[in-house]
Order: structure tokens, then C-alpha cells, then sequence
């Protein structure tokens, strides 16, 4: 039902993005000039940490009931310390979180959730999201063109404020289902279809 | 006084009943179902108000995760279809305000404050819950929703309804018991009716109408059951009063009658002693003329003819009194034997001609065709007949003229004794019969007499089975007396008896025996005269040898004698055969049956009854010896 609502409520907050684009874009280029702060390295780290929560794996992703969710951090070095931070002696549905650092050679396979570092270029980012393809993952970036690179969800900075957009059909790519109570709470969700 | 309204009527205590009854019990049902329904609302509203923040919590709990209090506020918003909700909020779990809602413009401050456990508070007419938004085990936050909470419009709306509930209740109710009046109390009305009814007209034979078989039918039954009783008694008891009543006047009449009884006794008794008395003076008079008078024959015959009427009078009178003194003890007999009309008729006429033709009267006699009888005493009879001429002589007036007629009417005689003189007032005929009844009650009357002689002589009829009644038309014109008796066969031959003169029998030997010692002597001097010999005792037991000495004919024996009674004497008699061919006779003052029985029983041939005249001696002297 939040979902409905969403989508066509969604729309003014759509247009008023894109009025705000040139804003946001000279904001985002400043902050990447500058390096991203501790308290958004912090937020972001929680919110990889929460989605955890609302993504629906394949069954063969987690082969046993205590086998543990798998955070892999590619990029942006001080983010996986963070979330290592953030969750220790914490469970997700009372399995225990494991944070791994990788890189574009690495192997993604037993892997749930790739965060993917603003530091990392375009290609990087195809080449990883291509790799995780091959196994069920949700793939989180903090680019502008995250999306069309084929991630399913990207942060972005609105207001402030740091929110993040969904791609349902990247989702459907990568062998996942993301809840419905995340879409309700996504800046912008990326439809499947016209 | 609505008190004393109700308690005047059984209906309205009724009504009192259904009404009060229907009223608690609707109360009672009232009140239960409000508590009831109050702590429903309540657990309801709590309930929804909880379900409502759970699902808020659980929708919101992203928002809260991902901080967006945009959705969180959306989230809240759609609690704006509940009207009751007036405020919404979502705090964080620091307790700061993630998001708010209010559904008015104003905010106040929350009831409750934010916590991590499901919490609920009603503060007048606002109810508030908080419930906590947990994600992972953890609570992140809480939802805070205040609503209207409307008990009291909901208390209103309730009472309201009971009211119309109450009032229709009553009304049915009320048509309940006047349905029931019908048929409860109008039963009952109609007792009540009966018996006011009754204690208004005293009238116990109303009956109350019975309407159905209930305790009410009972009461009616019993109701009716005790009219009728109390209608037996109250007839009962009228009746007793009734003949109480009646027995008053009949003693309050012979009171009166006894008085009037004294009276005539006390005239009787004035009038005796002067009737008595007057014959005296004569008789005194005589007695010294005869004295006085020597040799002269004339004055000394007058002197006896005089002192001869006079004890006669006196003799009739005291027979009178005897007769009297009989009648009012009941000893007045009679003996009875066929006798002829016409002889009793004649003896009467025989008796009271001198003093008719003293009077100056005209006396016609009219004797009955053919020889009648009757069955009865030919003295008593002649003596009523006597009697009746005597009256008729005296209460009519110098030169009347007196009828003496028998004939026959039927198988009855009637003799009727009339005459032209004074007549009775028609208010003293019935009173003529009495006994010492006097027409004239002054002692300056003409004529003497006791004033018996009629009750006499109608007893003595009565005696005979016939009836004696008077006639008069009045003061002045005359009366008529009537006796009517029962005609008997005769007798084949007449008998001649009395025609024999007394001197013509044989000289007899008579033995006198008597205590009183002047009858003795004078009845002795009088036989002795009729030339009998004579002997006379004054004691039983000299009798006895002076019988078997004299050897008598005729012995008249008294019967109250000391030693030896008259009985045993005449026993004794029969004995020696100087004696035992002799006629006894007894003389006494006993002549009643009974007394007849022990006279023959004891030996006797005749009974006379004292005083004995010369003449019933001479009957028993003509009659013969002993056969």
C-alpha cells in the first residue's frame, strides 16, 4: 500500500530534484573534493548495516540458518572499518554480520551486500557490478550514475540529507527482492518497465 | 398523602407493584449493561488505539531506520480518516519527535511520555497509547496517539436510550396493571362492594358473584358461607325476640288479668262478708222474739219463717262458696244418670217461683214437645237452670216478664232463659262468665248474690259437655241466656222418684256417726221427728259396740274421724252379722272418683258429699236396704 502512494507521490518530489540537479551536483562535486566526512561515512555505514533487513536472498545464498550475512567494501577505505564498528556483537535476523574488503580482482561469490566506493571510476564500477551479477548481491554506490551502471541502490545527498535511490530492475538482475517497506522509504524507485 | 392515595386502593398498590418492579429491574439491567458496555467502549478503544500505533510502528519503523520523517509524517497522516484521533507522534528512540500529527491546528502535550513498553492512560475525555517501534530486538523508537474518548457522549447517548427503553416499559407496564385490575381486582371489587352493601342495608341475603377458582374464588365461597350463617343467626335471633316479645305481652296481659282477679277477689271477699252479715240481724231479731213472744203462736211462726228464709239464703250462699272453692281446685264432679228435661225444668221452676212472683215478674214457661233426656246430674242441672231464673228475675226491673223455653235442635236440647229486663252492655258479655263478676259492683244494689252464679253454672254445663252463652242487645233491652246440651235416649220406664212423700216410709234404725257433734244431734232430732229411731256416736270406737248393740238399718258414717277412720270402720261393720246386712253411707268432704272407689271399697253403699242436706238422706232412707 506504501508503495502505491509512493509512486505517485513521488513524482513533485522527482521534478524538485531536478530542479535542484545543478545544486546537488556543485554540493557533491564538494564534497568529493574535500573527502567524505566521519558522520557520513557513519550514516552510510548504518544504513548498508539496515538494509540488510529489508533484501530477500535466494535460498542457496544462505545455505545454513546461523551462516552469516557478508558485507564486501570496495573502495572507500575507512568505510568497511566503520561498519565493522557499527556491527559488532549485532545480528541481522539473528545471523552475525562478516565485513570483507575487495577489490575488483576479488572473488564476490558468498557475498550479500558489495558496497562500492565513490573513489572506484565508471569502469571499476561496471566491472564490479558485472562481476556480482554472476551471484544473488545487492550492489549499494554513492555515484550520480550508480543506477545506469547497474547498481540497485545508490546513496545520494538531498537536502542535506542522505537518502538513496532504487532500481527494481537492477534488483531483478542481481537475484534479489528488496521489501516493499524500503521502497517506501527510497528518494526515488527505478521501475521495471515503461 | 400519594401514601395514603396508594394505600386506599388495592389496584393502585398493584399498579405500585408492576410499576416498581419493572422500574428496578430495568435500573438494575441499566446500570449493569453501562458498567458493562462503559468497560467494553474502553477495552475496545484501548485495543483499536493499540492496533492502530502497532501498525504506524511497523510501517514507520524504515522511516525511522533510514530517517525520513516525511514517510513517517505520511505514514501518520492516513490517521486522519479516524476522526477520533486528534494527535499522533513518532518519537525516536532518544525520545525526540521523529514525526507529528494533529488533526486540529493546536498541539498539546502528550498524556504519556515516550517508553519502550505498550502503555495506555484515559485522562477525562482523552484517551493516549504509546507503543514502541522494535527492529531487531531492539526498540528504535516509539508511536504516540492521543484520541477523543467518548464515554461521556457515549454515557449520554446511553441514558438517553434507557429512557425511551424505561418509558416504553412503563407504559406496558402500566397497561399490565390495569389489565390486571380487570382481572384481579375486579373480583375482588365485587366482595368488597357485597359487604359494604351489606353492613349499609343490613341486608345478609346478598350474595357476592363468584368470577374464577383462584385464592379470590375461595374468598368469595367463604365470604358467601358466612352471610348465610350470620343471615341464620340474625333470623335466628329476630325469631327469639319475636316470641320474647310476644311472651311479654301474654305475661304483661295475665299481670294484668291477675290483678283484675285480685280486685274481683277483694269485691268478693267485701260482698261476701256483707252478704253473709245481713241475714244475721233477722235472725237475731227472731231468736229474741221467740223468747219474748211465750205463747203466741202467730209471732212465733212468723219468727220462724223468717229465721228459716234466712238460714236458707245463708245455706245457698255458703253452698255457693263450696262450689267455688271447687271449681277453683278442680274438685267440682258430677254424677250423672239419664234425667228428663222437663223434670229438671220443673224443679228449677219449683225453686225460684216464690221469689219471681215476689219480684212481680211474669214467668212463661215453654216445656219441649217431646220428651227429652239428656245424660247428666239432675240437681247440678235444675240448679243452673235455678240459677240463670234467679239472675234474670233480679236484673230485671218489677212486673218483666221472664221466658223459660227448651226445644229440641238436632240431636241437641235448648233451653233458653230470657227476658225484658236491664240487658249487659255488649263490652261485659264476655266478662259476665267470670268469676265474682258483678253488673252492678255497688253494695246499694238491689239484689244479693256473690256474683258466682253465672261462672258457676257455665262450668257446670261445661261439665255436661254443652255450651252456656248470653245474649243482649244492649243496656235496656232485655237478655237471653242459652244452654245447649246433647239429647240422650230415655229410659223405657219413667221412674217416680221423689214423688213418695218423705213421711209416708217405715219407721227406720239409723246409727249417726259423726265428730260434729250439732250436725249429729240436729240431723238426729229431724229423723226422729220423721218418726226413725234414731242413735247418734261421736267417736268411731263407741260405734263399733254401740252397731253391734242397735243392730241399725242405715248407718251414715263421717269419714275423717281420729282413731279409727270411716274406712276402717265401715270394715269393721261388715263383720258382725248384726251389721253386715246394714246400708252404709259415708259422708264426707272428698267427691271426687277416687274417693268413690275407696267408699265402695271399703264397704260402702252410698257416698254423700258434705254438707248433706235432709234430703240426700232421705233419698238413701227411700232407696231401700241393702239388696
Amino acid at each position: 500500500m506504501g508503495a502505491v502512494i509512493r509512486t505517485t507521490t513521488r513524482c513533485p518530489r522527482w521534478l524538485q530534484w531536478l530542479i535542484w540537479l545543478p545544486l546537488l551536483a556543485s554540493l557533491s562535486l564538494g564534497a568529493m573534493a574535500d573527502g567524505h566526512s566521519d558522520l557520513e561515512r557513519q550514516i552510510k555505514a548504518a544504513m548498508l548495516y539496515k538494509f540488510l533487513g529489508y533484501v530477500e536472498w535466494p535460498e542457496d545464498a544462505l545455505t545454513t540458518p546461523d551462516s552469516p550475512y557478508v558485507i564486501a567494501v570496495a573502495g572507500a577505505a575507512d568505510m568497511a572499518a566503520e561498519l565493522r564498528h557499527i556491527t559488532r556483537d549485532r545480528t541481522i535476523n539473528e545471523r552475525p554480520i562478516l565485513v570483507r574488503k575487495v577489490t575488483s580482482k576479488s572473488n564476490l561469490s558468498r557475498v550479500h551486500l558489495l558496497f562500492i566506493g565513490d573513489d572506484y571510476s565508471d569502469a571499476l564500477h561496471a566491472r564490479l557490478i558485472n562481476m556480482a551479477r554472476e551471484h544473488s548481491m545487492v550492489t549499494v554506490t554513492e555515484i550520480d550514475r550508480g543506477l545506469s551502471l547497474g547498481s540497485v541502490i545508490n546513496f545520494r545527498l538531498i537536502n542535506d540529507r542522505i537518502g538513496f535511490d532504487i532500481s527494481l530492475a537492477n534488483a531483478i538482475a542481481h537475484k534479489v527482492k528488496l521489501s516493499a517497506r524500503l521502497l517506501g522509504v527510497a528518494s526515488y524507485v527505478e521501475t521495471v518497465g515503461p | 398523602m400519594i401514601i395514603r392515595y396508594i394505600q386506599r386502593s388495592v389496584s393502585r398498590k398493584l399498579m405500585l407493584v408492576v410499576l416498581a418492579t419493572t422500574f428496578l429491574a430495568l435500573s438494575a439491567y441499566g446500570l449493569v449493561m453501562l458498567i458493562y458496555d462503559l468497560r467494553t467502549y474502553h477495552d475496545a478503544w484501548v485495543k483499536d488505539l493499540t492496533t492502530q500505533a502497532n501498525i504506524i510502528a511497523e510501517v514507520s519503523a524504515p522511516a525511522l531506520e533510514f530517517d525520513d520523517p516525511q514517510t513517517a509524517r505520511e505514514n501518520l497522516n492516513l490517521l486522519s480518516t479516524r476522526r477520533s484521533i486528534l494527535q499522533a507522534a513518532i518519537y525516536t528512540a532518544s525520545g525526540e519527535v521523529f514525526a507529528g500529527y494533529s488533526a486540529t491546528e493546536e498541539r498539546s502535550q502528550p498524556l504519556l511520555p515516550p517508553g519502550d513498553e505498550i502503555a495506555f492512560v484515559v485522562q477525562g475525555d482523552r484517551i493516549a497509547v504509546n507503543h514502541p517501534i522494535i527492529k531487531n530486538g531492539g526498540s528504535i523508537g516509539s508511536v504516540y496517539i492521543q484520541a477523543r474518548y467518548e464515554a461521556r457522549a457515549r454515557l449520554t447517548n446511553y441514558a438517553l436510550i434507557l429512557i425511551c427503553v424505561m418509558a416504553a416499559s412503563m407504559s406496558l407496564a402500566l397497561l399490565i396493571s390495569i389489565w390486571l385490575q380487570a382481572a384481579l381486582t375486579r373480583p375482588l371489587f365485587a366482595v368488597t362492594n357485597v359487604a359494604r352493601e351489606v353492613m349499609q342495608r343490613r341486608d345478609f341475603s346478598l350474595r357476592a358473584e363468584k368470577f374464577s377458582e383462584d385464592e379470590i374464588g375461595i374468598l368469595v365461597d367463604a365470604f358467601n358461607d358466612m352471610l348465610s350463617e350470620v343471615e341464620k343467626r340474625a333470623r335466628a335471633l329476630e325469631d327469639s325476640n319475636r316470641s320474647l316479645e310476644h311472651e311479654m305481652t301474654e305475661r304483661q296481659a295475665a299481670e294484668r288479668a291477675l290483678l283484675q282477679a285480685d280486685r274481683r277477689k277483694d269485691e268478693f271477699l267485701a260482698t261476701l262478708a256483707h252478704e253473709l252479715r245481713n241475714p244475721l240481724a233477722p235472725m237475731l231479731n227472731s231468736l229474741r222474739i221467740l223468747r219474748l213472744a211465750g205463747n203466741d203462736a202467730d209471732q212465733m211462726r212468723d219468727a220462724q219463717d223468717i229465721m228459716e228464709r234466712q238460714l236458707r239464703q245463708m245455706v245457698r250462699l255458703v253452698d255457693d262458696l263450696l262450689d267455688v272453692s271447687r271449681i277453683t281446685t278442680g274438685k267440682l264432679t258430677i254424677s250423672t244418670s239419664r234425667v228428663y228435661v222437663h223434670e229438671v225444668m220443673r224443679a228449677a221452676v219449683e225453686t225460684c217461683s216464690a221469689f219471681i212472683e215476689k219480684c212481680g215478674h211474669k214467668l212463661e214457661v215453654v216445656f219441649p214437645d217431646e220428651t227429652l233426656c239428656v245424660e247428666g246430674d239432675s240437681v247440678r242441672l235444675s240448679q243452673v237452670f235455678a240459677n240463670l231464673l234467679n239472675n234474670s228475675a233480679k236484673y230485671t226491673n218489677a212486673g218483666g216478664h221472664i221466658r223459660f223455653v227448651a226445644r229440641k235442635v238436632g240431636s241437641d236440647v235448648v233451653v233458653e232463659i230470657s227476658d225484658n229486663g236491664i240487658g249487659i252492655a255488649a263490652d261485659m258479655l264476655p266478662e259476665i262468665f267470670l268469676m265474682f263478676t258483678q253488673v252492678d259492683s255497688s253494695l246499694e244494689r238491689t239484689h244479693a248474690g256473690l256474683g258466682v252464679g253465672l261462672a258457676l253454672s257455665k262450668r257446670l254445663i261445661e261439665l255436661h259437655g254443652g255450651t252456656l252463652v248470653a245474649e243482649s242487645e244492649g243496656i235496656g233491652k232485655g237478655s237471653l241466656f242459652r244452654v245447649t246440651l246433647q239429647t240422650a235416649e230415655c229410659p223405657d220406664t219413667a221412674e217416680t222418684s221423689g214423688d213418695s212423700e218423705p213421711g209416708s216410709s217405715a219407721s227406720r234404725r239409723i246409727l249417726l256417726v259423726d265428730d260434729n257433734v250439732d250436725f249429729v244431734s240436729s240431723m238426729a232430732s229431724l229423723l226422729t221427728l220423721l218418726g226413725h229411731q234414731v242413735r247418734t256416736v261421736n267417736d268411731s270406737v263407741s260405734a263399733l259396740s254401740v252397731a253391734a248393740e242397735f243392730a241399725p238399718d242405715y248407718a251414715f258414717l263421717d269419714i275423717g274421724m281420729p282413731n279409727l277412720n270411716g274406712y276402717d270402720l265401715a270394715r269393721r261393720l261388715r263383720e258382725p252379722p248384726a251389721t253386715a246386712r246394714s246400708v252404709l253411707t259415708a259422708v264426707t268432704g272428698w267427691g271426687q272418683d277416687k274417693d268413690r272407689e275407696l267408699s265402695r271399697a271399703a264397704g260402702f253403699d252410698y257416698h254423700l258429699v258434705k254438707p248433706v242436706e235432709l234430703a240426700r238422706i232421705l233419698e238413701v232412707l227411700e232407696a231401700g236396704p241393702r239388696k
